[in-house]
């Protein structure tokens, strides 16, 4: 199965949050209030009840304009957080979504730390995007609802839903328009890191000005956690036991007396 | 004739061993359940492994306040504890060199050196789980807040954690055995989770020092 994708470009995006609003819609969230706290961003951060939002940038040039990004789960090539779960809630889909089961999340927050990103938020269960997995795979391709519904949603078609290897095409020729138009940092965030993530970015800007990780690798603490503190863990108990044991049955028809 | 009798350890103490015992195995066994994909189903004694790991998250701190009460309400027993197991004499050097004597077949022993109220073993037993408890202790409150903390640092805290874990289940084992279940060995059992006495003649032959510290 091919891998899907969406991707986010941000010279079309003019931050109307659609997108932001429907993700809570069809996933039926919680709503916050507003704050403000100086900056557009709303709500400031990712929390157990917001599965996305659209990060606000007003301080990249010095003439004053909006920059934006849509933040969520990345859909990693190689998901660290689908590692690190010891329930088996978090898994990756054959079409490249890393999903989860709800039902059997234990909620002990090992994927948020794993994540390179830190994007799984854990209120009494785990919520990240999940590329609206239900939509992708069971909704129909006429009437749009196998597409995600913030892509659907989308006003300034800033967003692409398809075929990832198709949406790398796209995103690098766009790269190379805003190239032309002057933006010589433009780039295409998410081609390569992390096996290649699932949700790409047409970045104006250097990634790190977004607040992104420019080379994320896969935390080499959750490959020692799992290959070789488990095995380690094995022994040591084993060990410990299959000893006794040996012990034991040389010891047998001994009564109490000296050893 | 009856045998003479000594008390070994007293009854808060037995208590407070019991208490801990119990929650031990509680948490190794959901612990287990948490650390592995495959024993996942250890958690379905508890319901759920969801249910599994909010025991584990919340008897955790009973965990480590239970020989905090423990320490503060017999604070003598607590510091004759401490002062026994931090005081290491040459003939508990030479004890460990022979194992106890243990190992038999392995390492033979024409004497075992002369032992006190708690052995070296016992000893290097009691400092293990106080510095792995309180390792546990520290990284388990970290995880427990890990979204305080960064990711990074949560992932190194959970290599400890599995690794202190693991080991001083694998110690407990050997202190269940040699306390409950080798023949030689076994009679130790009632002194800490029966009435707390022993024979004299058991003390005589394994806590020799011990013995001559009484008679006085």
């Amino acid at each position: 199965m091919d891998r899907v994708a969406y991707m986010f470009d941000s010279s079309k995006c003019m931050g109307c949050r659609g997108c932001q609003s429907v993700c809570k819609e069809w996933n039926d969230q919680k709503t916050d209030p507003t704050t403000f706290n100086g900056f557009y961003t709303n709500p400031p951060t990712l929390n157990p009840h917001t599965r996305m939002i659209i990060n606000f940038y007003d301080d990249f040039t010095e003439k004053q304009n909006f920059n934006f990004l849509k933040y969520q789960c990345f859909h990693c090539g190689e998901p660290a957080c689908v590692k690190a779960c010891p329930s088996g809630a978090l898994f990756q889909a054959e079409n490249g979504i890393v999903a989860f089961d709800i039902n059997k999340c234990i909620a002990c927050g090992y994927c948020h730390s794993a994540c390179p990103f830190g994007i799984p938020q854990i209120g009494k269960v785990i919520n990240k995007c999940d590329m609206c997995y239900s939509r992708v795979m069971e909704g129909s391709k006429s009437d749009e609802t196998a597409t995600p519904a913030c892509v659907k949603a989308c006003l300034g078609g800033a967003l692409y839903f398809g075929k990832r290897d198709d949406l790398v095409k796209q995103g690098k020729e766009k790269v190379e328009i805003l190239k032309k138009e002057g933006y010589a940092e433009a780039n295409l965030y998410g081609e390569n890191i992390l096996g290649g993530l699932g949700v790409l970015s047409i970045l104006k800007y250097e990634p790190e000005k977004y607040g992104l990780p420019k080379d994320p690798v896969f935390p080499v603490n959750t490959l020692i956690w799992k290959n070789i503190m488990h095995p380690l863990g094995l022994v040591m108990l084993g060990g410990a036991a299959g000893l006794v044991f040996l012990h034991r049955i040389l010891q047998t028809g001994n009564k109490g007396g000296d050893q | 004739m009856a045998k003479k009798m000594i008390e070994k350890h007293k009854k808060a103490t037995r208590i407070f061993h019991w208490l801990h015992l119990i929650t031990f195995i509680i948490m190794l066994w959901t612990g287990l359940s948490l650390f592995y994909p495959a024993m996942n189903v250890m958690g379905l004694t508890f319901g759920s492994l969801r249910n599994a790991a909010f025991l584990h998250k919340y008897l955790g701190f009973f965990y480590l306040l239970l020989p905090l009460a423990y320490a503060v309400f017999n604070f003598n027993l607590f510091s004759k504890f401490i002062k026994l197991i931090s005081t290491f004499t040459p003939e508990d050097k030479k004890w460990m060199k022979v194992f106890g004597g243990y190992l038999a077949p392995l390492i033979k022993a024409k004497d075992v050196p002369p032992q006190g109220k708690i052995n070296a073993g016992q000893k290097l037993l009691g400092w293990i789980i106080i510095v792995f408890s309180l390792c546990l202790g520290l990284t388990g409150s970290m995880m427990f807040f890990y979204a305080s903390f960064p990711g990074y640092l949560i992932q190194i805290v959970i290599i400890v954690h599995v690794f202190c874990g693991t080991f001083l289940g694998s110690a407990i084992i050997v202190h269940f055995y040699l306390g409950a279940v080798n023949p030689s060995s076994r009679k130790e059992l009632g002194t800490m989770l029966g009435n707390g006495m022993i024979d004299e003649e058991y003390v005589v032959k394994h806590n020799a020092l011990w013995y001559e510290e009484l008679k006085k």
